[in-house]
C-alpha cells in the first residue's frame, strides 16, 4: 500500500480507539488494554483487582474516580452511624470492597463513556486529545489522600473491630 | 404523620433536602455553563475529604473528649483549621487538574460544589445523631451551617483562582496560605460559639471576662461572635462573585444556545424563578432581621434573640446571590401600564399587611417575647440564680401560658429550690400540653422521685419509654425505680436493656453500680463505675459513688481524691462531708478544707447542720435538731454514725446505721451507706470471733 492510498484511507476505529485508550490510562496500559479490547468487542469481561481491593479509596483516588471514591468512603462511614440502617450496617459497610475488586473494569467502562462524550464533543482532534490526556492519567495526590484514608481507617478499624466503621456518628 | 417525621428515614433527605436547593444556586451562579459532571466531581471529592478529616480525629474522641482539650483547641486545632485545609487541598490537587475545570468560574464553583459536599455529610451524621430532634437540627443548620461552609468553600477556591493568576508560582502560596488562616479562623469562630453554646464544653473565664468587658451576656457575646461569622463569609462569597465578572477574570455568559436546553432547565435558570427564590428567602429572613433588631432596641437584654438573626444571614446572601448574579439578561422595562399596576398593587399588600400584623401579628410577637424571657430565665440558672430565673420564666408564661420551654424550666428551676409541689404543677401543665415528649416525663419522674412516690416514677417512665425505647437512660431510669420499690427482677431486666442501648451510657453505669452493690457486689459496682469514668472522664456525680466505695473498702486515699474532683463539679455539701470522713480515716486534719467549704455556702440548707456538728460547732443532737424532714433526720442519724465510727466508737454507731438502714429512702446514699458500713461491721465482728475461737 502507497503512502498516498494510506494517507486516503478512513482511519481504522478500532486503532483509534484503541489509542485514546492509551492516552487516558497513561500507566500501566498493559491491565487495562485486554479489558478494553474485549468490550470493544461486544463481549462482557472482568479482572480482579487487587489494589483496588486492598487500598479502595487510594487506588480509586490515583485513578480520578471521584464518585467511587466517595462511595468507598462514606459507605462505611453512614451505613454504620445511620441508625436507620439497624444491624445491617456492618455487613453493608462491605459494598465498597465489592466495588473495588471490579475497579478495573469500572475504570475502563467509565474511560470508554468519557471518551465517548469528549469525541463528540471537540471536533478537533489535537484539542480532543489533550482533554482526553487530562481527563485521564493518575493523581498523586490523590493516591497520598487515599494513602491517609487507609492509615486512618486501619487504625479506627483495628480499635474498633469495625470494617473502617464508627459504631457511633462522631 | 408524626411517626413518620420522628423516623430515621425521614431525616436523611431531609438532611440532604439543603443540597439540592444550594446546588440549584451554584447552577445559576454557574449561568447554566458549569458543568454538571465538575459538580459531581467536586462532591464526591467533598464527601472524601470529609471522611477523610472525620477518620483522623476519630482517635482523639472529641465527643467524650478524654483528653480533655479545651474548647479553643478543638475549635481551632480538630475544627476550623483542618476542615479548611482538607477543602482547599481537594480544591488545588484534585480539582483544579479537573478536566472539566476550564477557567476561574469552573474552579470557584466547583470549590462551593466540594464544600457543600463535605458539609452534607456532615450535615447526615449529625442528623442522624440527633434521635428525634433531628428536624430541629436539620433547619437550624440548613439555615446557617451547610450555607456557612459553602461560601467558606466558594471563598478558598476565590483564594486559589486569584492566586493562580500570580505572575509567579511561589508568589501564589502565600496568598492560598494567607486565605486559609483567614478561613481556618472564621470557621473555628463560628465552631466555638456553637460548642459553648451548646454547653458541649464549659466556657473557659476569658470568655466570661470578655463578655463582661463588653457588658453582655456570655450567650449574647457568644451569638454575636457566631453572626459575625457568618456575615463576614457571606458578604466575602458575595464580593468573590462580584470580583469573578471583572478583570482580570473573564466574565462567563450564559450559552447562546439556548434551544438545547431542556424546558426544565430554562424554568431552572429563568430570572423569573431567581427572582421568586429571592423573595421566598430574603422577605422572611429580613422580617427576622429586623425583629431581633428591634429587640436589642427596644427590650432590655434584648439581644438574646440574635439567634434569630443568626438564621436570617445565610438566606439572605443565596437571596441577593440569586438576584445579583442572574444567568440571564435583566428583564425588559416594563410598560407603564404595568408598572402602575405594581405600585397600587404594593400599596394595597402593604395595607392588608399592616392589617394581618395588627389582626394576627399580636401572638406571635408575645411568643417571641416568651421566648426571649425563657433565654434570659435559662441564663439566670446557669449563674445558679434560680428565684430570678423563676421571675423570668413567670413572665414568659405571663405572656404565653402554654410556652412549653418556659414550663419545662420553671418546673426545673422549682425542682432546683427543692419546691416539688410547684415543679410538679409545671411538669403536669407541659405534659397536658405535649403528652408525647418523653424528656418531660422523665423530668417529672425526677420531681417524682425527690418525692419518694415510686410508681409515679415508674408509670412516667413506663409511658415515656413506650415513646422512645431506643433511650437507654429512660431504661436506666427505670430500672433505679424497680429498686427502690424492692423489685430487683424487673430492675434487671431494665438495666439489661439499658445496657443493650447505650453500653457507655453515664446513667446506666450509674444505675448499674448501684444496682451490684445492692447485691454486695462492690468490685463488680467499681467496675461499672471505672467503665463510666473511662467514658466520661468529668462524670462527677460517679466520681461521688466512685469515692463512697473506695471508703467502703478501707481505701480512704483514693476516696479523698476522687471526693475532691467530684466536689470541684457538684454544687451541693455532700462531697465535702465525705471528704471530711475520708480525711479523718487517713488520719489527716479534715476540719480546715471543710470549713472552707462551709464559708463559701451561701444559703443555710441541710446538710449545713451536719457540717457544723462535724466541725465541733453544735452536737450531733442539735444538727439532728436542725433536720426538717424524715429524709434530713435519716440522714442526720447516719453521719453523727459515720463520725462515731471514725473515732472507733463501732457499738455507740451502730444503732444510727441500723436506724438510717431501716428509715431512709432505697435510692439515698446514706441508705446505701449505712448497708455497706453494717456489712463491714458484720464482717470484721465475725472475723474477730473465729480469731478469738482459734
Amino acid at each position: 500500500m502507497s503512502e498516498t492510498e494510506s494517507a486516503m484511507s478512513p482511519p481504522d476505529p478500532e486503532a483509534s480507539e484503541r489509542r485514546d485508550m492509551a492516552l487516558f490510562t497513561q500507566r500501566n496500559l498493559e491491565k487495562f488494554l485486554p479489558l478494553h479490547d474485549t468490550i470493544a468487542a461486544g463481549r462482557s469481561a472482568f479482572s480482579v483487582c487487587w489494589p483496588g481491593l486492598v487500598f479502595p479509596q487510594a487506588w480509586f483516588l490515583y485513578r480520578k474516580m471521584y464518585g467511587w471514591a466517595a462511595f468507598a468512603c462514606v459507605t462505611p462511614l453512614l451505613v454504620t452511624s445511620i441508625h436507620a440502617f439497624g444491624g445491617y450496617g456492618n455487613v453493608l459497610a462491605y459494598a465498597p470492597a465489592l466495588a473495588a475488586i471490579s475497579g478495573r473494569r469500572l475504570y475502563v467502562g467509565g474511560a470508554r463513556r468519557t471518551i465517548a462524550r469528549i469525541r463528540a464533543a471537540e471536533p478537533d482532534e489535537a484539542a480532543a486529545e489533550d482533554v482526553i490526556r487530562r481527563a485521564g492519567g493518575v493523581s498523586i495526590a490523590g493516591a497520598v489522600i487515599g494513602a491517609l484514608f487507609f492509615i486512618a481507617a486501619v487504625s479506627i478499624g483495628s480499635r474498633t473491630g469495625v470494617y473502617v466503621g464508627l459504631k457511633t456518628a462522631p | 404523620m408524626n411517626a413518620f417525621l420522628a423516623s430515621p428515614f425521614a431525616a436523611q433527605p431531609a438532611a440532604l433536602l439543603v443540597g439540592l436547593l444550594l446546588a440549584w444556586l451554584v447552577m445559576r451562579l454557574g449561568r447554566g455553563a458549569f458543568p454538571l459532571r465538575l459538580f459531581g466531581a467536586a462532591m464526591s471529592i467533598g464527601a472524601v475529604m470529609g471522611t477523610l478529616i472525620l477518620f483522623l480525629e476519630t482517635p482523639f474522641e472529641l465527643h467524650a473528649n478524654p483528653h480533655g482539650f479545651s474548647p479553643f483547641t478543638i475549635a481551632f486545632v480538630f475544627a476550623g483549621l483542618p476542615e479548611e485545609a482538607a477543602k482547599m487541598i481537594g480544591v488545588y490537587f484534585l480539582l483544579r487538574p479537573y478536566y472539566l475545570n476550564r477557567n476561574s468560574h469552573d474552579l470557584v464553583l466547583a470549590a462551593a460544589s466540594l464544600a457543600l459536599g463535605f458539609a452534607l455529610l456532615e450535615n447526615m451524621l449529625y442528623i442522624s445523631a440527633a434521635g428525634e430532634n433531628w428536624g430541629r437540627l436539620a433547619l437550624t443548620r440548613a439555615l446557617t451551617a451547610v450555607p456557612f461552609h459553602m461560601f467558606l468553600g466558594l471563598s478558598g477556591g476565590y483564594a486559589i483562582a486569584r492566586a493562580d493568576l500570580s505572575a509567579s508560582r511561589l508568589g501564589r502560596w502565600p496568598r492560598i496560605l494567607a486565605a486559609w488562616a483567614g478561613l481556618g479562623i472564621l470557621h473555628a469562630a463560628y465552631d466555638l460559639s456553637l460548642f459553648l453554646l451548646k454547653g458541649e464544653a464549659a466556657a473557659p473565664p476569658v470568655v466570661g471576662r470578655v463578655a463582661n468587658g463588653l457588658g453582655l451576656a456570655p450567650a449574647t457575646m457568644l451569638y454575636a461572635l457566631m453572626l459575625g461569622a457568618l456575615a463576614v463569609i457571606c458578604v466575602m462569597a458575595l464580593v468573590s462573585l462580584w470580583r469573578l465578572d471583572r478583570p482580570p477574570f473573564l466574565r462567563i455568559e450564559r450559552a447562546t444556545n439556548r434551544a438545547a436546553e431542556t424546558r426544565s432547565v430554562r424554568v431552572l435558570l429563568s430570572r423569573g424563578a431567581g427572582v421568586v427564590a429571592a423573595v421566598a428567602l430574603i422577605a422572611p429572613s429580613l422580617i427576622a432581621l429586623v425583629i431581633s433588631g428591634a429587640f436589642a432596641y427596644l427590650v432590655d437584654q434584648g439581644f438574646a434573640l440574635l439567634w434569630v438573626a443568626v438564621g436570617a444571614v445565610c438566606p439572605i446572601a443565596a437571596g441577593v446571590m440569586l438576584l445579583a448574579f442572574p444567568p440571564s439578561p435583566p428583564f425588559k422595562r416594563m410598560p407603564l401600564a404595568w408598572r402602575r399596576g405594581l405600585g397600587w398593587g404594593s400599596v394595597l399588600a402593604a395595607g392588608l399587611a399592616l392589617f394581618a400584623v395588627e389582626r394576627w401579628g399580636q401572638q406571635p410577637f408575645r411568643d417571641m417575647l416568651a421566648a426571649s424571657q425563657t433565654v434570659r430565665g435559662v441564663e439566670s440558672d446557669l449563674k445558679g440564680d434560680h428565684e430570678a430565673a423563676i421571675r423570668a420564666y413567670d413572665r414568659a408564661l405571663a405572656n404565653n401560658p402554654d410556652f412549653i420551654d418556659a414550663l419545662a424550666k420553671r418546673g426545673a428551676a422549682n425542682a432546683n429550690l427543692e419546691k416539688f409541689d410547684l415543679a410538679l404543677a409545671d411538669f403536669d401543665q407541659a405534659i397536658l400540653l405535649r403528652p408525647d415528649n418523653p424528656e418531660l416525663l422523665f423530668q417529672r419522674s425526677e420531681i417524682h422521685r425527690n418525692l419518694h412516690q415510686a410508681w409515679a416514677v415508674i408509670a412516667d417512665l413506663d409511658r415515656a419509654i413506650e415513646i422512645a425505647p431506643t433511650s437507654s437512660s429512660l431504661w436506666a431510669a427505670r430500672a433505679q425505680a424497680h429498686m427502690e420499690v424492692r423489685d430487683i427482677a424487673k430492675a434487671q431486666s431494665d438495666i439489661a436493656q439499658s445496657e443493650r442501648l447505650g453500653p457507655r451510657d453515664p446513667m446506666m453505669l450509674r444505675v448499674m453500680s448501684v444496682l451490684l452493690l445492692e447485691h454486695g457486689d462492690i468490685e463488680g459496682a467499681m467496675q461499672a463505675l471505672d467503665a463510666d469514668l473511662q467514658a466520661n472522664p468529668n462524670d462527677a456525680a460517679a466520681l461521688f459513688s466512685r469515692g463512697r466505695l473506695w471508703l467502703y473498702q478501707q481505701e480512704p486515699g483514693k476516696a479523698a481524691m476522687d471526693f475532691e474532683r467530684s466536689g470541684q463539679v457538684l454544687t451541693f455539701l455532700y462531697p465535702s462531708l465525705w471528704r471530711f470522713l475520708a480525711g479523718a480515716r487517713l488520719g489527716e486534719d479534715p476540719a480546715p478544707e471543710l470549713a472552707t467549704k462551709l464559708s463559701a455556702a451561701t444559703d443555710a440548707k441541710w446538710p449545713l447542720p451536719v457540717a457544723r456538728y462535724y466541725l465541733g460547732k453544735i452536737t450531733a443532737a442539735e444538727a439532728r435538731a436542725a433536720a426538717t424532714t424524715d429524709d434530713e433526720r435519716c440522714e442526720a442519724d447516719f453521719y453523727a454514725a459515720e463520725w462515731m465510727l471514725e473515732q472507733g466508737k463501732t457499738e455507740p454507731a451502730r444503732p444510727g446505721l441500723e436506724t438510717a438502714a431501716e428509715e431512709c429512702p432505697v435510692d439515698f446514699i446514706e441508705y446505701e451507706g449505712a448497708r455497706a458500713e453494717l456489712r463491714r461491721l458484720d464482717h470484721e465482728a465475725k472475723a474477730a470471733a473465729a480469731a478469738a475461737a482459734k
